[in-house]
């Protein structure tokens, strides 16, 4: 439980009663919209504290799909630590970039990974171009920034190199993560969730791959651009 | 500049297909100013008479000074039709006749389309939903004049594709942006926000439910500033009365009529707000398109009640269905029941529903598209047939609707016509609507102009005398806001001379001798 969660619900049911206390003492004709809006805060307050949190079934699905990245221990023995540019490509793939190494080499990618299985590419892909007349641009991408913002989605990961793939465990539910309700329709799901997917494990790999009880300090984008930045515990 | 000119060869078909349904929405939506020689329909005349008096005077008549409250609607609408008129020099009359039907299809069609787009997935399907707004019998009709639910609306549109967008990429920008257009459809009108307020509440209810929390407080945000911008500004008074004390008025007469409801007797024509003596067949048939789309938007009603909604648009959108749905069974039963006159006025509620509706409608058509080729030919064969088919009566309907109105306005014509040979001499004085309830309340008009007394009711002082001007369109509406409320004893006084009348209007004159002939009127 992180303190958010305590300090939302807390505000919320505070400023709900005091707005409910004012439209009921300014009496008929008074304050109907600031009452209705008191009402609907305390049930917000309310609902936030006694909510269950995510669904178990969500999250191992999430942690099931992530397992599937094969070599992925190979492919980063120079990055130690620091700051790692990762760039989405358009077809799914992810470009990390190394900037050291980019002011040497003018390319500066060091290595394309696909953390997504053949199968599931072809959905990602199916499902952009689906959306393609709704949502200009690129699908992965814009729902990224979405993840970001919940942070939590990263919280509780443990992560774990083993030869040649990485397993990745979510020890507790997730909480606060944006679960949307579309994780029930795989066709449909597969943008939101691999989107998370994708997220959780390039942290992983970076994290994995750097140092074992390296932590994730921030994560930020920039265009299509994401900047992961590490540290030691 | 050059960015722009890249953007414009950069068009695509569906582009160029939505500047064309945008043509055939805004040709719906001029029919009625094209084809009026004054402003069409009723409220028209009460805002032409507002931006007038703000040109002159440069305060808001709907303003009251002595509470800074406002008492009667809602300022947006004024305001734009004042800026644009006072900013371009075009005259009061023409912006308030051609602005609305111009700003209204553009802003609330893109918004169709785009919002259909983003529940559908599919451009193809968006361009649908705006096609089944566009050329809407409903939905025409009401953006062809100057109407506080219509530029409400239009802002209510742009709020839900920012919600939309603030909740699908949780970003602060976007939520305050909505915010803001919150506050625009507040200061817009006294039921809609209402409506949105109660949609934004419920699509956070819906969140919570689904254990999407901070949703819920993202949602919180726009919401509780529209709560303290309602209650703690000069616009309290209309928004947190208005809508609350009509559906209570509403609820009122369902219960003090409760056993002729429950017997059956009390009700009469669902209809009765569009026509009173038609039969049922003819309604479908006047309108075709508005059947068509609901019976359409059923299928996506249905399935998202069975199934959760797969994304926060369509959940949006069944949350907007549902609460407009609500709001036009209870207008209609309303209308059956208290006629159409009732305080809840259920013509409103047609509009509210057309725009959800028609992106719901889009949305089924989905099930054809993913059909075998010959099934989805025929399926959208026949949706096209009936888009055409429902042209020639739309363009009836709202012919019909508003052909009352240019009749009260070739009566108006004739009647200012006699009051500029008869009146407009020497100096003269017109005081508005407001003039009956003394000179705090009135409104000085210097500027003569033939069109000011158009359904109006006026006082004018020339050559020493009182003019009385009396136009039927004022009778015929029981409006119940203090401001327009007509005290028709007072040209039953014995002091006021009849001297022209027409079917529609009269003219009355101020005689100091009693004369015990007077004549009611009509």
């Amino acid at each position: 439980m992180n303190r958010l969660s305590i300090i939302l619900p807390a505000a919320s049911i505070a400023l709900g009663s005091t707005f409910l206390y004012l439209g009921f003492e300014s009496g008929a004709g008074g304050y109907v919209t600031l009452s209705i809006d008191g009402a609907f805060l305390l049930l917000v307050g309310i609902v936030s504290i006694f909510a269950p949190r995510a669904d178990t079934a969500e999250v191992d699905y999430l942690a099931q799909l992530s397992k599937q990245v094969p070599g992925a221990s190979e492919h980063f023995p120079s990055i130690m630590s620091g700051k790692l540019y990762a760039k989405f490509t358009r077809d799914g793939r992810v470009a990390l970039i190394d900037r050291v190494a980019a002011s040497k080499d003018l390319n500066g990618v060091v290595h394309v990974i696909e953390p997504l299985s053949g199968e599931l590419r072809r959905l990602v892909l199916k499902a952009q171009t689906k959306n393609h007349g709704g949502d200009h641009g690129f699908t992965l991408t814009r729902r990224f920034e979405g993840q970001l913002v919940d942070k939590g989605v990263l919280e509780g990961i443990h992560v774990e190199l083993r030869e040649n793939w990485i397993e990745v465990t979510l020890h507790r539910p997730v909480t606060g993560v944006p679960l949307l309700p579309e994780y029930r329709e795989p066709n449909e799901a597969m943008v939101a969730t691999l989107s998370s997917l994708l997220l959780t494990t390039i942290c992983c790999l970076v994290s994995a791959d750097a140092k074992r009880d390296t932590t994730l300090k921030n994560i930020s984008r920039h265009g299509d651009e994401l900047v992961i930045q590490l540290g030691g515990v | 500049m050059r960015a722009l000119s890249q953007r414009l060869a950069n068009l695509g078909l569906a582009d160029y297909l939505l500047a064309l349904i945008l043509v055939a929405g805004l040709l719906m939506r001029l029919l009625a100013p094209l084809t009026t020689r004054g402003l069409p329909f009723y409220d028209s005349w009460g805002y032409y008479g507002n931006v007038q008096t703000m040109l002159s005077s440069h305060v808001d008549p709907l303003f009251n000074y002595h509470d800074k409250q406002y008492y009667t609607e809602l300022p947006l609408l004024n305001f734009v039709l004042y800026l644009v008129s006072s900013y371009t020099g075009i005259s009061a009359f023409q912006v308030t006749k051609y602005l609305p039907p111009l700003l209204l299809t553009a802003v609330m069609i893109p918004s169709v389309a785009v919002i259909t787009t983003r529940v559908t997935g599919r451009r193809d399907l968006g361009l649908v939903g705006a096609l089944l707004f566009a050329i809407s019998d409903v939905g025409s009709l009401r953006e062809s004049y100057a109407l506080p639910e219509g530029i409400s609306i239009a802002v209510a549109l742009t709020f839900v594709i920012c919600l939309i967008k603030a909740l699908d990429r949780r970003s602060p920008s976007w939520i305050l942006l909505s915010g803001v257009l919150l506050l625009g459809v507040f200061s817009a009108h006294n039921l809609t926000p209402f409506m949105f307020l109660m949609i934004s509440i419920s699509v956070s209810v819906f969140m919570l439910k689904n254990q999407l929390v901070k949703l819920g407080y993202w949602l919180a945000a726009p919401i509780t500033a529209a709560a303290l911008f309602t209650s703690f500004t000069g616009l309290h008074h209309n928004i947190d009365n208005n809508p609350y004390s009509r559906y209570s008025q509403l609820l009122q007469l369902f219960f003090s009529h409760e056993k002729t409801i429950v017997t059956g007797k009390q009700f009469g024509n669902p209809l009765s707000g569009y026509i009173t003596t038609q039969p049922l067949t003819y309604f479908f048939y006047l309108h075709i398109i508005t059947v068509i789309t609901l019976l359409l938007a059923i299928p996506f009603f249905a399935a998202n009640i069975v199934k959760r909604p797969r994304n926060i648009s369509t959940a949006v959108t069944e949350v907007w269905l549902i609460l407009s749905g609500a709001t036009f069974v209870l207008g209609v039963a309303g209308d059956s029941l208290f006629g159409s006159q009732n305080p809840f006025f259920g013509y409103r509620t047609w509009i509210y529903l057309m725009m959800p509706a028609a992106i719901a409608a889009a949305y089924t058509l989905i099930y054809f598209v993913n059909a075998r080729p010959k099934r989805r030919v025929a399926a959208f064969a026949v949706v096209a047939v009936a888009l055409i088919l429902s042209v020639p009566p739309t363009v009836t309907f709202i012919r019909n609707t508003n052909y009352n109105f240019e009749l009260d306005n070739a009566h108006d014509y004739l009647t200012s016509a006699w009051l500029r040979s008869h009146v407009a001499y020497g100096n003269y004085t017109v005081y508005s609507t407001d003039a009956f309830y003394g000179a705090a309340n009135s409104t000085l008009n210097g500027v003569y102009d033939p069109h000011y007394f158009f359904n109006n009711i006026s006082v004018i002082y020339a050559n020493h005398t009182y003019y009385v001007v009396l136009s039927y369109s004022t009778l015929k509406y029981p409006f119940h806001n203090t401001g327009y409320v007509v005290p028709i004893s007072h040209f039953y006084n014995p002091y006021f001379d009849r001297v022209y009348a027409s079917e529609t209007d009269w003219i009355f004159v101020y005689n100091p001798t009693l004369n015990s002939t007077q004549v009611p009127l009509g």
